[in-house]
């Protein structure tokens, strides 16, 4: 059950990926020296959301996926929470990350199979969580830890996308 | 497995560090481990 969530997650994944690596090409008519900049502008503002030093209110399908879904069949229900989760758009979404990594692919113009595994790689970090949690052995103190510390996560994963796309992206200008 | 090698900020160090690692590089995989974090980050969410 456990693997068919994760193929669920890593295909929902995909198939963002590839939906915002093909709507990339109505940015392009944007000049690169203002596209890259501001796909650093954005984690710094995603880093700010995040850290509660500005508020700012952004889209979301303000659901979880329906409990009913495993309840009817629960291998095919494994699968569709799994891709329903790793779409991005189909539930609820607490940090910035993806939205900047969302507007990163949408603006930085990279070849579609990067676009692809950009999603394939969220799909993948989703299913990180579920796969530590049960190697923990103790879900409940690793909730507890995930309580303590899902701010700094959130806020340095903005950090490092901001660094990471200033490393990677401007010196091309 | 012991609760240091599984604790929730293990994964985000560890995609932090590739991420910043492969950028310096130029390497298109940053684009996968920053997504990969960015999934990550919606831990507990579902």
């Amino acid at each position: 059950m456990l693997t068919l969530f994760v193929v669920g997650l890593l295909a929902g994944g995909l198939l963002s990926g590839l939906a915002l690596g093909l709507l990339s090409g109505l940015a392009q008519p944007l000049p690169a020296a203002g596209r890259y900049p501001m796909i650093v502008a954005l984690a710094l503002l995603g880093l700010l959301r995040d850290t509660g030093m500005v508020r700012l209110p952004v889209p979301q399908n303000a659901r979880q996926v329906p409990q009913e879904v495993l309840r009817r069949n629960l291998l095919r229900g494994a699968l569709q929470f799994g891709f329903e989760l790793g779409t991005g758009v189909r539930t609820y979404v607490s940090a910035s990350a993806p939205y900047v990594l969302a507007l990163a692919v949408f603006l930085g113009g990279q070849p579609l199979w990067v676009a692809a595994l950009t999603g394939v790689g969220f799909g993948a970090g989703r299913a990180v969580t579920p796969l530590i949690r049960l190697a923990s052995g103790t879900v409940e103190g690793w909730d507890a830890d995930l309580r303590t510390w899902l701010r700094v996560i959130a806020a340095s994963a903005c950090t490092v996308a901001a660094v990471s796309f200033a490393t990677l992206l401007l010196p091309r200008l | 497995m012991s609760r240091l090698a599984t604790h929730p900020l293990i994964p985000a160090a560890l995609l932090s560090a590739a991420a910043l690692a492969l950028a310096a590089q130029g390497h298109a995989l940053t684009w996968a481990v920053l997504g990969g974090l960015a999934g990550y980050t919606l831990s507990g969410s579902v």
